[in-house]
């Protein structure tokens, strides 16, 4: 079999595979999100209705338009970026603390705590965000324990809270965070952090000003990693937030689901990708400076 | 020797159950170019990480400027090191990174812009002072490193295998303003090789290590030609080791002795030397400058020579006279 | 080259693992609490487990889920192990940029963009929506992981050892199958069980891609646990918790001992 005969047998199916169930799927979304809603089955107007003289455009910008000045989708908008970035920000840090500490370990246990790190995120993610509920809410474990301790009277209101679905979201994307920053670290020459010590530099400054600034790209792409699966999450604040805390990946949901309001969804579905071009952007720019 | 700048006592580091360094006396002295040769393992890149403070010792002391640094942080520590992988910020540019040990020390910036200037003049890379590491060469990189360590002026300059990173050619080039440098600044560098030629070719002293023991030191020429035993002859350069039954056809004492190859004169060269004899020339190879040549007694003993290009080479299968003075075999105990 | 563990290290792991293993603990613990109320201990009792047995729907969502996710993995092994060949041994070719570009976007696109997106798709395609939507959409997924395992791995992998079966007159296809592959096994079976438990874990493609008859378990989880923490969802938590450690445990074993003996 020639060259071009082998290439053929492995990309065609692979091709079919993205062309039909990655691509396609969202070209049907983009499509979507310039239809107009329709009582009818599908629900809603095709964007060429053909009439007497030949084609109509019906498409419209009204749901952007929609999304853009309702209160509403503005604060669905806000709350999922900053709830994502913030819980980002967090899950960074801990992840740094984490894989730094893992790998200033003795070897023999290196690797262990990397597994026991790892080991939570292969269980179902539902189920451990659920687990939360029963720490978190009024009559929970937390605000138990705080009581027993005598250090509140009254239960804390954690649960449906902004701070519930940062725990969620940090608890949920953690690995993510942990394994770049991981390789990061370990890929770092440990004479980085001696030289500065050896120039004058403190340990715990020449973390902060040398290791860390040196493991950023692995700190970039965690944060990437996790914040653009965050940003549309949809079960931590179903689960753990409440109507102080509206995200996107929920107004897709209930829009399609709820509202039955397709292009509306499609819409959000859309804002949402913007979104998450913007630090692809900035990375691939801050990448190419380098 | 005047005053030593750093004094180094019965010091001993150990990892686990192996002592990679074993009751080391060492002084240093103010301006010196010190060289610790050795192989792999032997204990000499510990002894400089000991002295920078990155291994604790488990015994002995190491004083610096009169002063104990037992418990002394690396970062308070009046040296300077030169890493073997460099270690350069990779997120700073090049004028932050030489610039980085007096930040530390709060000097003011116009100060660190003006030292930092005149560091970079004076190994010529002021044109690279906005380039981030990884855009330099080896010989940019190496040039970097160095500044970044004198330009706080330590007390000592500990250099972990210096050259190593660079290509052959680079590494004369470099070696000469290595020398030029350390004699323009005046302090007293301790590097790290294992590369005999390149100790020699640089230092004041020489000291080789072996398994963690200082095995001989004192100036390289000395080292070379009156090796104390036969581990620092063979660290030291190309050696024939003869001993036992051989040392007696050669008319050597009992015991084992040292001869450098080049010592070994052959044909009419042999003439009138007090040691020698007949042998076969074996085997003749050629480096470029030198011509190797191998002998080997009847019975079977062999011997190395070396001799310059521009002398004519013996022939392989033939016999001829060989010898050497007297001073050049020298008794090496194990 | 030896780097201090200083006593802060110490903390901040121990700290991370108890904000780690705490809420797991504690579900595990308190599926065993003979009292109905979540937070009051009323002794140890397995009444909780005793009843699953009973709960027709469960098992039945389970057993769909089960399969649903040996399906999905296996298509997206073999669809994303021959991906992650054409990314890292196929060299340029016209349009490669966009085919990591296709393969990478699943894996940043939030679930429910995804989910939506596909469903849309399912819809304009005419299919129709059961346990097999189910799986494409869990496959479409895992590809992207496979495919990055798998390229990873390759990329480890000489590729002189496919210059040297070519050179002693090997057919291309034919020399893939002899020489990287066989190396590849350990990424294509952590693969197929990364894959197994991203389908085993997934809420939202579900939602948007089941149709009658294909109720996952998280689906099952999810519409009681809205309502609620109850000792009955405790008690099908810890068990999944416990299959899914125990095989991941298991499956990591074998593939280290794949890799140790080559």
């Amino acid at each position: 079999m020639s060259e071009r005969g082998a290439r053929a047998w492995i990309l065609t199916p692979v091709w079919l595979w993205l062309g039909t169930l990655v691509a396609l799927p969202f070209g049907i979304v983009a499509k979507l999100s310039i239809s107009e809603q329709a009582l009818a089955r599908p629900p809603y107007r095709p964007l060429l209705a053909w009439e007497e003289g030949g084609a109509v455009w019906q498409g419209t910008l009204g749901n952007y338009l929609m999304l853009a000045t309702d209160p509403l989708y503005l604060r669905a908008l806000a709350s999922s970026v900053a709830l994502a970035a913030g819980s980002t920000a967090i899950a960074l840090l801990v992840g740094l603390g984490l894989a730094q500490a893992a790998i200033r370990a003795p070897l023999r246990w290196r690797a262990l705590a990397l597994a026991a790190i790892v080991l939570p995120f292969w269980t179902p993610s539902l189920i451990r965000i659920y687990a939360w509920i029963g720490i978190l809410k009024p009559e929970g474990y937390l605000n138990a324990a705080l009581r027993a301790l005598g250090a509140i009277e009254q239960p804390l209101a954690i649960h449906g809270s902004w701070a519930a679905v940062t725990i969620g979201l940090v608890y949920t994307y953690l690995p993510f965070a942990v394994l770049p920053i991981y390789a990061a670290l370990e890929r770092q020459d440990p004479a980085l952090a001696e030289a500065a010590a050896d120039l004058g530099c403190p340990p715990w400054r020449a973390f902060w000003i040398v290791t860390v600034p040196a493991a950023w790209p692995g700190l970039a792409v965690g944060g990437l990693l996790m914040f653009c699966p965050a940003v549309g999450e949809f079960v931590v604040p179903e689960l753990l937030g409440g109507p102080g805390t509206p995200m996107m990946g929920r107004v897709v949901w209930l829009e399609f689901f709820n509202n039955r309001d397709w292009p509306l969804a499609s819409a959000a579905a859309m804002a949402l990708v913007a979104i998450l071009a913007a630090p692809f952007l900035i990375h691939q720019r801050l990448g190419a400076r380098r | 020797m005047s005053a030593p700048i750093a004094r180094i006592e019965r010091l001993g580091c150990r990892f686990g159950a192996l002592a990679a360094v074993d009751g080391v006396d060492l002084d240093i002295a103010a301006g010196e170019f010190l060289a610790l040769l050795g192989a792999s393992g032997s204990g000499k890149s510990t002894l400089l990480r000991a002295i920078a403070g990155f291994e604790p010792p488990a015994e002995g002391r190491i004083e610096i400027d009169g002063r104990d640094m037992a418990g002394v942080p690396p970062h308070r520590r009046p040296v300077n090191m030169m890493f073997q992988s460099y270690a350069l910020f990779p997120h700073l540019d090049v004028a932050s990174n030489i610039g980085f040990g007096l930040r530390q020390e709060g000097v003011a910036a116009a100060e660190i812009a003006r030292r930092v200037d005149e560091a970079m003049a004076m190994v010529a890379i002021g044109h690279l002072a906005g380039r981030k590491p990884d855009r330099l060469s080896g010989g940019e990189r190496q040039r970097v490193a160095l500044m970044r360590a004198l330009i706080k002026r330590p007390m000592l300059l500990l250099l972990d295998e210096p050259l190593s990173a660079l290509d052959r050619k680079l590494r004369a080039a470099t070696r000469r303003e290595l020398a030029a440098i350390q004699r323009q600044v005046g302090i007293a560098f301790v590097m790290v090789t294992h590369d005999a030629e390149e100790a020699i070719g640089l230092a004041d002293r020489l000291a080789v290590m072996d398994r963690g023991k200082l095995l001989q030191i004192g100036p390289p020429r000395q080292v070379y030609d009156r090796p104390a035993n036969r581990r620092v002859a063979q660290v030291t350069g190309e050696v024939n080791i003869v001993e036992g039954s051989d040392a007696t056809w050669l008319d050597l004492g009992a015991g084992a002795w040292a001869i450098r190859p080049e010592r070994i004169m052959l044909g009419e060269r042999a003439a009138g030397l007090p040691r020698g004899g007949m042998a076969e020339v074996v085997e003749l190879r050629s480096t470029g400058a030198l011509w190797q040549v191998t002998l080997a007694s009847e019975r079977g003993a062999r011997l190395s020579a070396a001799l310059l290009s521009s002398q004519i080479p013996p022939t392989p299968g033939t016999r001829l006279a060989f010898g050497f003075a007297a001073d050049a075999a020298v008794p090496v105990p194990p | 080259m030896k780097r201090g563990f200083a006593p802060v290290h110490g903390v901040a792991l121990a700290l991370g693992l108890v904000f780690l293993y705490a809420p797991i603990v504690l579900l595990a613990v308190y599926s065993f609490n003979e009292s109905r109320l979540a937070t009051l201990w009323g002794g140890w009792s397995l009444r909780w487990y005793r009843g699953l047995p009973e709960n027709r729907a469960l098992i039945e969502a389970a057993w769909t889920s089960l399969r649903i996710g040996i399906a999905a993995a296996t298509l997206a092994t073999a669809v994303g192990t021959l991906t992650g060949i054409a990314l890292d041994r196929l060299g340029r070719f016209a349009g490669r940029w966009a085919l990591g570009g296709l393969v990478a976007l699943p894996l940043v696109l939030p679930e429910a963009i995804l989910g939506l997106a596909l469903l849309l798709t399912f819809i304009a395609l005419g299919i129709e929506r059961g346990q097999g939507t189910v799986i494409l959409a869990h496959a479409v997924l895992a590809v992207g992981y496979v495919a990055l395992v798998v390229q990873a791995r390759l990329a480890l992998i000489d590729p002189r050892l496919e210059e040297a079966a070519r050179d002693l007159g090997c057919p291309p296809l034919k020399t893939l199958a002899v020489g990287p592959v066989p190396l590849l096994w350990p990424a294509i079976m952590a693969g197929w069980l990364l894959a197994l438990v991203l389908s085993l874990d997934d809420l939202v493609l579900a939602s948007f891609a089941s149709g009658p008859g294909s109720t996952t378990l998280p689906m099952r989880i999810f519409s009681q646990a809205r309502l609620g923490v109850t000792p009955e969802i405790n008690a099908i938590a810890t068990l999944l918790i416990g299959v899914v450690a125990a095989t991941v445990l298991l499956a990591s074993v074998l593939i280290k001992g794949t890799a140790g003996r080559r």
